[in-house]
């Protein structure tokens, strides 16, 4: 086991390089982070000034060049350059708000892990609840009930989702005189950073992005159970006259699970990218958002950081997933 | 057979459970930690280094002793400023803030007239401020004048400011102005003696618009990472309290002001990054003034009076449409004023007024409308789509069979690029197709998103290098003249691949108007000086080179407890924000 993960993490090693690489070109390619500095308003003395202060004048790529004096000169280029910085924990500076990225991405990595594990935990259980239920009460009116509702719910995008809680529950409510929800931020700055506080601006955010994922997962695990409860091995254990109930959670829980965790493990990169989508509506303060607010910028030391972060992240989780498995099933071995 | 006790199966749901759990139950250990001290990771306001209790019995504010609730004043931003430098920042919403707690040494009120903020007076040739030779202005400070954390505000800072803007180890945002210094003389803590290197008019809105602190900074190599770029001590009515980076920026009273303790105790600038986000607070209340939104959003607010206040201030930000005038980067037919102005003439831009932007604003005439530098005898070009086709028939170009007008075998076709996703400009382009369709025109709409449109030179951003016919996008020229002046339109400025940062993309080339905005950098007279910017526009009024299409429109929301509320649009929304209330 312990070899299999040191032989893991590993190879993330080149897959993140190749992906920083990637993504470090072609955020050159698409944006220019002098361009959103200011639109036409930046003087062109200024902006060249900055471009050779930020090192913007230097190739992405490394470059070897040869002048006519056969004398080489290697530049080592901006990735190169920011790769170094990044391997002495010196993720270098935002260009446009002069912070060290690390601290930036410090002060967001912890909302956004409150928003989403909330909203994860919740999916999860629930989804274990709704799905295993309405498995075993196939085609009963509860699972019809389900199916519909799982439909719709999967249909929303999620901000037209957000947005549609965000009116209904703190505009409208409040319009109408009922108890409302704030309509944003981590907590009322009166009261002041409280666990109440933080609980009572989690519910809609954490709402917009469980109701989606719920209706996702119900259907995704009913499926898997109902798969697994016509094997034989349930059958036989139901004339052996096992309670329907331990049949349902040890038999067939157990098996279903298998896919299901692939599945919480692969969308985890989905749930951080939804995580954007709810963190600019309801005004979290969350890493989604400070990744999507500095990509308009083009302001690529924070991007290449956060994407660092989430890349490591992914990696992190595929290779849970896969130690997840052995717990599951014992017949999977990891060597 | 699975032989495992029933024990077995718990853990594995445990471990599950833990897993997916941890980083919650982490996070929450974390955040729920401090609840004593101060919210997490703020960026903390320096702790004053004598440690001075806020003096409370130094200044006898008149305040009852069972002190109620502070009177707090929280302003809904749709976008987090970037930094709270001056010299740092080119976002508008970073200067609104920086404004209340580091103004600079002028500042503009509601009718664009320029008053001393932190200066004494403004300086003019009557009172000896300027020189004879236009080219030494000297500053004076009002006496008194205290840093935040009360160290004197003297005259050496501002020399301080100027060394920092020009450091080359400081990555500043720009050095308008400040590279037109020769030298600063400082007789005395309150006179600092500006040496141009020539005649330089625009001074007092390019320099010392907010100024650094000396004793802070003045020892650092550079002061990109100084922690004062976050936390600033400034010498403005508010004292910098907190930022909660993504949340909000708190600032509260600062009782030694100039003028005299403000009326609010605090201001919270609460930071929604989704504008519908910000239009859901201002309909609940959770925001008291709601800054900037676009015109789309009128008939929503009109709806909300008498709880929440509309307000609406035609600026001198100008909505107008580009033609490429690059002989080699633009449509052959552009250079044609006749083609220029039919195109302009048969624009029906007051229906587009009154029908998308409800008659709040109204047609633009110049690129310095609403200034005190607009030639006002310039009226805007009618819609007179009868003209228009006389004119194209005299110039040769007739209506083919499809409807479409031409000459030699070129079409009179082209392409129209704004920024994409902005429902307002689309809209807006939609009728303009029309318009000119009618009049045998036509007009492709080829949009791309904001930062490809305003991507630079090199990076083949349309606009920049030229690759676009017509485009569509909002500039002015302000607080002063040149402000988008003398580097929009001169030869000299049009972005080529040995200048690629050059920003006339117009690509305007008129001898003449560059000999008069050469002129008007160099006059200090305003009087003298306007007439210059008159003849410079009556020439490109009557040359076409843009058709401007309406003034926008600064739209803010007040609910009615705000009391004193009166934006200006020209510099400074927060003029006068050291006499703001609420009820």
């Amino acid at each position: 086991m312990t070899t299999y993960i040191v032989r893991r993490l590993l190879q993330a090693i080149p897959l993140l390089l190749i992906i920083t690489a990637v993504v470090f070109v072609l955020i050159q390619l698409t944006g220019d982070p002098l361009a959103a500095y200011g639109r036409g308003r930046v003087r062109a003395e200024d902006r060249a000034r900055l471009r050779h202060q930020l090192g913007l004048d230097q190739p992405v790529l490394p470059a070897i060049t040869l002048d006519e004096n056969r004398q080489i000169t290697v530049v080592p280029g901006q990735y190169l350059t920011w790769l170094g910085r990044v391997a002495s924990f010196d993720w270098g500076e935002s260009i446009v708000t002069k912070q060290p990225v690390l601290e930036m991405i410090g002060n967001r990595l912890r909302n956004t892990l409150i928003l989403m594990g909330a909203a994860y935990v919740i999916t999860l259980a629930a989804s274990l609840l709704l799905g295993v239920y309405s498995a075993a009460r196939q085609y009963s009116f509860f699972d019809n009930l389900l199916t519909t509702a799982s439909f719709i719910g999967y249909s929303f995008p999620i901000f037209t989702l957000a947005l549609l809680l965000l009116y209904l529950f703190a505009v409208n409510f409040k319009a109408w005189g009922l108890p409302y929800f704030p309509t944003g931020g981590m907590y009322d700055l009166e009261a002041g950073p409280t666990i109440p506080q933080y609980l009572w601006h989690l519910v809609l955010p954490v709402a917009a992005l469980s109701i989606i994922d719920i209706a996702g997962y119900t259907r995704f695990l009913r499926s898997s159970m109902l798969e697994v409860l016509s094997q034989d091995y349930v059958r036989t254990a139901r004339a052996k006259g096992v309670m329907e109930r331990i049949i349902l959670l040890r038999h067939a829980l157990k098996n279903a699970a298998l896919p299901f965790v692939t599945l919480l493990g692969l969308n985890l990169p989905f749930a951080l990218a939804g995580a954007i989508v709810t963190e600019t509506i309801f005004a979290w303060p969350g890493m989604g958002r400070l990744f999507w607010e500095h990509v308009q910028k083009s302001d690529y030391p924070v991007v290449m950081g956060i994407l660092l972060v989430v890349s490591v992240a992914v990696v992190l989780f595929q290779i849970i997933t896969d130690v997840t498995y052995t717990f599951l099933d014992p017949r999977i071995r990891l060597t | 057979m699975n032989r495992r006790s029933p024990r077995s199966a718990r853990p594995v749901a445990w471990v599950l459970l833990i897993v997916l759990a941890a980083p919650i139950l982490a996070a929450c250990s974390q955040a729920v930690a401090p609840t004593a001290v101060p919210p997490p990771q703020p960026t903390q306001a320096p702790a004053q280094p004598a440690t001075a209790p806020p003096q409370p019995s130094a200044t006898p504010v008149p305040k009852p002793t069972d002190t109620p609730k502070p009177k707090s004043l929280t302003i809904g931003l749709h976008q987090e400023p970037d930094i709270l430098n001056w010299d740092y920042t080119n976002e508008w919403v970073a200067q609104l803030v920086i404004e209340t707690i580091n103004p600079g040494l002028f500042n503009w009120d509601d009718k664009n007239q320029i008053f001393p903020e932190l200066a004494a007076e403004v300086p003019s040739q009557t009172n000896g401020g300027i020189s004879a030779d236009n080219k030494t202005i000297t500053l004076k400070l009002r006496p008194g004048l205290k840093w935040h954390d009360g160290t004197p505000l003297t005259s050496a800072d501002l020399k301080f400011t100027w060394q920092a803007v020009m450091n080359e180890k400081n990555t500043v945002a720009s050095r308008d102005g400040y590279d037109q210094i020769a030298g600063i003389d400082t007789p005395d803590d309150t006179t600092a003696v500006v040496h141009f290197q020539d005649v330089y008019a625009p001074w007092a809105s390019k320099i010392f618009r907010s100024i650094m602190p000396a004793h802070i900074l003045g020892s650092m190599d550079s002061i990109d990472k100084a922690d004062w770029n976050r936390a600033p001590i400034g010498a403005g009515p508010y004292k910098f309290v907190e930022w909660v980076s993504g949340d909000h920026i708190t600032v509260a009273a600062n009782p030694d002001y100039w003028r005299g303790r403000p009326k609010l105790d605090r201001i919270i600038w609460k930071i929604y990054p989704d504008v519908e986000g910000l239009v859901a607070a201002v309909k609940t209340g959770d925001v008291d003034i709601g800054v900037d939104f676009t015109e789309a959003k009128i008939p929503e607010f009109e709806q909300l009076a008498p709880k929440v206040r509309l307000v609406t201030l035609p600026t001198g930000w100008v909505e107008h449409y580009l033609f490429n005038l690059g002989p080699k980067t633009g449509p052959p037919f552009f250079q044609d004023v006749n083609v220029r102005k039919a195109i302009a003439l048969a624009i029906d831009r007051q229906t587009i007024v009154d029908k998308l932007l409800f008659g709040k604003t109204k047609v633009a005439r110049t690129f310095w409308d609403n200034t005190y530098w607009e030639n006002t005898a310039i009226k805007a070009l009618p819609y007179d789509p009868e003209q228009a086709k006389k004119l194209l028939d005299d110039a040769g170009w007739k209506v083919g069979p499809d409807g479409i007008r031409a000459k030699g075998g070129v079409k009179l076709s082209f392409t129209h690029t704004t920024q994409s996703g902005n429902q307002l400009r689309e809209d807006v382009q939609l009728l303009v197709q029309q318009n000119l369709k009618d009049a045998g025109i036509e007009m492709k709409i080829q949009n791309v998103p904001a930062d490809t449109l305003f991507a630079g030179f090199t990076e083949g951003g349309p606009v920049a290098s030229g690759t676009y016919q017509m485009a569509g996008y909002t500039d002015g020229a302000f607080p002063d003249p040149d402000n988008g002046g003398s580097n929009y339109w001169t030869c000299g400025q049009i972005p080529t691949a040995d200048k690629p940062d050059g920003t006339n993309w117009y690509r305007v080339c008129n001898p003449e108007l560059d000999k008069l905005f050469e002129q008007a950098v160099r006059v200090v007279d305003p009087a003298e000086r306007k007439k210059l910017y008159d003849q410079i526009q009556q020439i490109m009024a009557d040359n076409v080179y843009i058709i401007p299409m309406y003034d926008r429109l600064d739209i803010y929301t007040a609910a009615d407890r705000v009391v004193g509320f009166q934006p200006g649009w020209f510099s400074s929304f927060y003029w006068n924000i050291y006499a703001w209330d609420v009820k």
